[in-house]
């Protein structure tokens, strides 16, 4: 469906900048500013994302790790800010009034990930900026328990790890929707398993079995996966998390792999973050995705033809979520940009 | 637009240029709906003699009439509106059918079909779907609307996980039912 075109309304003011007797005259109009942080996960921190976009918009103005785009179509001007840490992402969570972008890996909703260093190691989950852990690693907001594949994942990034004890009772409201609860252990359903030899050198204080014959939770037939402690809230890397987080930002996209299935339920659903007429949108991918999409969601954001400065951004970004999609649709990419449910 | 027309101007827009595109478009709809559209007009008229012969004539363009029907509505009353909008309804319906038939003879076709155009660095791995896996997912997702699109995402990647005899049982019950299963 096409976005709703904005109503015009007149101009919010005007600045008169002659000097007293100035023959000339001249005049500023005041445009809307909208400001995104662009926050770029693990692996994606050295990427040229400003360059990416200024081929889409070759009168976007780069300045380092800034960029700025005047839209006279619109009467806005865009700003916006590049973060590589965990800190920086979650301040722009909670700055109103601008737009937040994440652009990395989910880990497996796990949440997302900073690190300036993408070799394997503890920047792939609880970071390695210790004490604190502020700047890099997971900033949490997953589900309490979470799936991950151990050799795609755990092995492959070599990571210290939380485990989930098989004394945890597992239930619908703990574990992330793709664990198969209700699978029998035959059909690759969950049932407890044993860790790695080499791997159990790996895992961090709280996961080391207390009681007798205790073990940990698993799934999967080939590929086999653990549970992960994650969770959202008073999580193991709290304040980086979403729980100890005031969404304050007036949108949110978050560009990663399965996002919608990852955060929408855990941002919307237990964070509360409600969507109002101009206020809290929220932006999720439905499958496995690439960054590719990354310039195209923001070049079309700024490429929306109507007048709309001080309206809602709501038909704006319909634009580009919609223009983004028929993109993705027509290369095969296999995933496309949510809005909400 | 002429087929040759279609493709010269397809060939002189250059990647990304969607104003471009969706101007092209706009002018293939706009030549597509003309035919149907002077036959709206005609039924929602004062024309005995014309309204039976154009109201035929947009039976017959089948999935073409949909819109048309819609449209010839707006300018109906009573019995006669309710008419259009049945008919563009069962226009509707034939074209759903007909795509239904063809996504249910997929259902016993094994091939691989090749992985999303992903470019970069992906973390999760798409899954393996062959042609019978998408479409018993398609018409999930058709057939089944009372599935939230949520709900449809997290019962696709459960389905995905399945071993193919696993996947291919599945098929078979929901050929033999009609019901979805909730993968959960």
């Amino acid at each position: 469906m096409a976005p709703k075109k904005p109503k015009k309304r007149p101009m919010p003011g005007k600045v008169a900048r002659s000097t007293f007797g100035d023959p000339k005259f001249n005049t500023i109009v005041l445009y809307e500013h909208r400001h995104t942080v662009m926050a770029l996960g693990i692996q994606f921190s050295d990427e040229p994302l400003l360059k990416w976009i200024k081929k889409l918009v070759p009168d976007m103005t780069i300045s380092g790790d800034s960029a700025e785009y005047i839209s006279h179509d619109q009467h806005v001007r865009y700003t916006i800010q590049i973060v590589r840490t965990k800190q920086e992402f979650k301040n722009a969570l909670e700055t109103p009034g601008i737009h937040v972008v994440y652009s990395g890996h989910a880990r497996y909703g796990r949440g997302p990930c900073f690190g300036l260093n993408p070799a394997n190691g503890d920047n792939w989950e609880m970071g390695t900026d210790d004490p604190g852990f502020i700047n890099t690693g997971i900033f949490r907001m997953g589900f309490p328990l979470i799936g991950i594949p151990i050799s795609a994942d755990i092995k492959h990034h070599g990571y210290h790890f939380l485990p989930a004890l098989s004394s945890v009772e597992l239930n619908d409201d703990n574990c992330h929707p793709e664990i198969p609860l209700g699978r029998s252990a035959k059909r690759g359903g969950v049932r407890t398993v044993s860790i790695p030899e080499k791997l159990k050198e790996k895992v961090l204080d709280q996961g080391q079995p207390v009681l007798d014959g205790e073990s940990y939770w698993g799934f999967g037939s080939r590929d086999m996966n653990l549970l992960l402690v994650a969770d959202w809230n008073k999580s193991i890397s709290t304040p980086m998390d979403l729980g100890a987080t005031n969404i304050q930002c007036k949108c949110s996209t978050f560009l990663g792999c399965s996002t919608l299935k990852h955060w929408q339920p855990i941002v919307r659903g237990r964070k509360g973050f409600k969507q109002s007429d101009a206020e809290g949108f929220a932006y999720f991918v439905d499958r496995v995705s690439d960054s590719t999409v990354d310039p195209i969601w923001m070049a079309n954001w700024f490429k929306f033809p109507d007048r709309n400065d001080f309206e809602s951004w709501e038909p704006s970004l319909e634009f580009s979520r919609t223009r983004c999609n028929k993109t993705l649709t027509a290369v095969g990419a296999g995933f496309l940009i949510k809005k909400d449910l | 637009m002429t087929a040759a027309e279609i493709l010269a101007s397809l060939k002189a827009i250059p990647d990304g240029e969607w104003d471009q595109l969706e101007a092209l478009a706009q002018r293939i709809v706009a030549d597509a709906r003309a035919g149907p559209s002077v036959l709206t007009r005609i039924v929602g008229s004062n024309q005995p003699d014309l309204q039976a012969k154009a109201s035929l004539v947009l039976g017959q363009l089948e999935e073409l009439s949909v819109l048309p029907w819609v449209d010839a509505s707006q300018h109906l009353r009573g019995e006669a509106r309710m008419l259009a909008l049945a008919r563009a309804s069962s226009a509707y319906s034939s074209m759903a059918e007909r795509s239904i038939a063809k996504l249910k003879k997929s259902l016993d076709k094994r091939e691989v079909l090749p992985p999303p155009r992903l470019s970069g660095e992906v973390e999760e791995r798409p899954p393996r779907v062959r042609e019978c896996d998408a479409a018993y997912l398609v018409l999930r997702r058709w057939m089944y609307p009372g599935e939230s699109s949520l709900k449809y995402e997290q019962n696709r990647s459960l389905y995905l996980q399945l071993e193919d005899e696993e996947r291919d049982q599945d098929i078979i019950e929901y050929d033999k039912t009609g019901q979805w299963e909730d993968f959960r």
